[in-house]
C-alpha cells in the first residue's frame, strides 16, 4: 500500500475558523504525528478524514478507496456508554465493525488488563483509553486513527500505549495517524509530522529532517540582531538572553558559524513558529 | 444494524426493571379504582414508557462522544437511524399485544380498538419526534423540549379526536347496540390507525436517514 490516507487541498470553513487548503499523506508502514496547538484545527482535519464532518472543499481518500472499514478510530474520550460493562461495550461492537475478532478483544482486555464485569465509569481515563484502543484494534484495522488519545494519561500508561502502537506498525501495511499537543510522545514514534497553526499547515515532512533542518538558538540580543531575519521562525528575547528558531541550519551556519545551534524538539517548533506568528 | 440495535437493548436493559413495577403498580390500582379498560393509567403508563425508553435511547446518543464515533463506522449514520426505526415497530408490536391483553383480562370488549388506537398513535408520535431527535439531538434544552412539546401536543390532538367517538362506542356497546355506522368507522379506524402509522413511519424513517447523511458533528 502506498498511501493509507490522503488529504489533498482540504478546506473545512465554519466562518470563525478555517481549516484552509490541507493536504498531508501517510504512506504505508508509517505514523504521521498531526501537532499543533489547541484550535489549531486537528480534530477538525480528523473528523473530516473520517466523515464526520463534510469539507467544503478538497478530497479525502482512505486506504486507496477501501474507506472506514479497515480504519480503527480513538477519540480523545470514551464513546461508549458509562453504564455498559467492558464485555457489553465487545458484545455490541463485535456488529459494528466488519472483520471484528472476538478472541483478538478478549486478548486486549487481558494484555491491558480490562475487567469485563466491570462498568465504563468505574474505568480509570487510563483504562477507558485502553478499552477504546482495544476496541479499534479488534477489527484488525489497516489504518489506525488517534485524536489526542494519550492527552490527560500519566506517563506510564502513555508508554503502554505508545509500544502498543509501535507493534502495530510493524506490518508495512499498517499506518498510524495521531494527533497530539503533547509533541515528547510523538517524538518518540513519529516518522513524519505536520504542524497545524491557525488552520493551516505550516511544517511538514519527515521528523528526522525537519529536526535536522532546523535549529535552535541560544544566544545574546547583540548576536541574535546578527542573524538574517530570513532564517528566523520566532524567537524569545528576554533580559539575560534570547533564543530563536532557525529554519535552515546549513545556511545558518555559513552565515554564523561561531554560534552554536542546538537540536530543536518538535516542541520547540511549536512554540516558536506561534511566537513568529505573533510577531 | 446488529452492532447498534444490541446496543440500544444492552442501554434499555439498564432501566428495564422500572417500567414493569410501575406498570405493575398501575394495573392494580386501575383494577381497583377504573371501570375502564381502555383509557386507564395502565394504558396510559404503557404508552409512555413506550415512548419513553425511544428518548432515553436518544440521550445516550447524545453522550461521551457517541454520534461522532457512530458517524466513523462504516455505514454508520444509515445503520444507527435503521437500528432505532426497527426497535420502534418492535416496540409498538409489544405495546399492541400488551395492551391486547390487557383490555382482554378487564373484560374490554373494544380490545382492538385499544391496540389500533395507541399502537397507531404510538407509531404516529414517532414519526415526527425521531426525525426531531435526530435533527437537533436529545440532551440539549432546545431538543428535549421540542420532542417533549410535540408528543404531548400530539397525544392530545389524538385523544381529543378519538376520546368522543370512542365515549359514543361504548356508550352503545352498554346498550348492546352498536349502530352499524359507528361500528364500520370504529373498525375502519382501528385498522387504519395503525396503517397509517407505519406509513409515516416508512417516510419518517426515510427524511431521517437524509438529516443523519448530511448532519456534522
Amino acid at each position: 500500500m502506498e498511501y493509507a490516507m490522503k488529504l489533498d487541498h482540504l478546506t473545512k470553513d465554519f466562518g470563525s475558523f478555517k481549516l484552509d487548503d490541507v493536504s498531508f499523506a501517510i504512506p504505508g508502514g508509517t505514523i504521521l504525528g498531526l501537532i499543533g496547538e489547541n484550535g489549531a484545527g486537528k480534530s477538525t482535519a480528523i473528523k473530516c478524514l473520517l466523515g464526520v464532518l463534510h469539507p467544503t472543499s478538497g478530497g479525502v481518500e482512505l486506504l486507496e478507496g477501501e474507506g472506514l472499514a479497515g480504519v480503527g478510530y480513538v477519540p480523545d474520550e470514551c464513546p461508549f456508554s458509562d453504564q455498559l460493562k467492558v464485555r457489553q461495550v465487545g458484545k455490541f461492537c463485535a456488529g459494528l465493525f466488519p472483520g471484528w475478532e472476538d478472541s483478538l478483544f478478549a486478548h486486549y482486555l487481558q494484555k491491558f488488563e480490562l475487567p469485563g464485569d466491570r462498568k465504563v465509569k468505574e474505568l480509570s481515563r487510563g483504562m477507558k483509553m485502553k478499552l477504546s484502543i482495544a476496541v479499534a484494534l479488534s477489527h484488525r484495522p489497516k489504518l489506525l486513527v488517534l485524536d489526542e488519545a494519550t492527552s490527560g494519561l500519566d506517563p506510564v500508561v502513555r508508554d503502554e500505549i505508545l509500544d502498543e502502537f509501535l507493534a502495530f506498525i510493524q506490518d508495512e501495511d499498517h499506518a498510524i495517524l495521531i494527533s497530539s499537543h503533547i509533541t515528547s510522545d510523538l517524538e518518540k514514534i513519529c516518522d513524519y509530522v505536520v504542524y497545524l497553526h491557525k488552520g493551516r499547515v505550516t511544517i511538514s515532512g519527515a521528523k528526522d529532517e525537519l529536526l535536522e533542518t532546523y535549529g535552535r538558538l541560544n544566544c545574546s540580543k547583540a548576536d541574535l540582531s546578527r542573524v538574517d531575519p530570513g532564517l528566523i521562525v520566532g524567537k524569545r528575547e528576554g533580559d539575560y538572553g534570547c533564543q530563536a528558531l532557525i529554519n535552515d541550519r546549513a545556511a545558518f551556519q555559513k552565515a554564523c558559524p561561531d554560534l552554536p545551534l542546538d537540536p530543536p524538539t518538535l516542541e520547540d517548533l511549536m512554540i516558536f513558529t506561534t511566537r513568529g506568528d505573533r510577531g | 444494524m446488529r452492532g447498534f440495535l444490541r446496543r440500544d437493548l444492552c442501554l434499555l436493559r439498564l432501566g428495564a426493571w422500572f417500567y414493569p413495577v410501575i406498570v405493575a403498580v398501575a394495573f392494580v390500582v386501575s383494577m381497583i379504582f377504573s371501570k375502564s379498560g381502555v383509557a386507564d393509567y395502565t394504558v396510559y403508563f404503557l404508552l409512555v414508557f413506550g415512548m419513553e425508553s425511544l428518548y432515553t435511547l436518544m440521550t445516550y446518543d447524545g453522550m461521551n462522544g457517541w454520534l461522532p464515533y457512530a458517524a466513523a463506522i462504516p455505514d454508520g449514520r444509515k445503520k444507527m437511524v435503521d437500528a432505532r426505526y426497527f426497535l420502534a415497530l418492535c416496540t409498538a408490536l409489544l405495546l399492541a399485544v400488551l395492551l391486547g391483553l390487557y383490555t382482554l383480562v378487564r373484560g374490554e370488549r373494544l380490545v382492538l380498538w385499544a391496540m389500533g388506537f395507541y399502537t397507531g398513535a404510538f407509531l404516529l408520535v414517532h414519526s415526527v419526534t425521531q426525525p426531531i431527535g435526530f435533527c437537533l439531538g436529545y440532551v440539549g434544552t432546545k431538543g428535549r423540549l421540542t420532542v417533549t412539546m410535540v408528543t404531548f401536543v400530539m397525544l392530545g390532538v389524538l385523544g381529543g379526536l378519538f376520546s368522543g367517538v370512542l365515549k359514543n362506542a361504548r356508550e352503545d356497546l352498554a346498550r348492546g347496540a352498536l349502530r352499524g355506522d359507528v361500528g364500520g368507522f370504529f373498525a375502519a379506524l382501528a385498522g387504519a390507525l395503525p396503517l397509517l402509522g407505519l406509513g409515516t413511519l416508512a417516510l419518517s424513517w426515510r427524511l431521517s436517514r437524509q438529516i443523519m447523511e448530511k448532519k456534522e458533528f
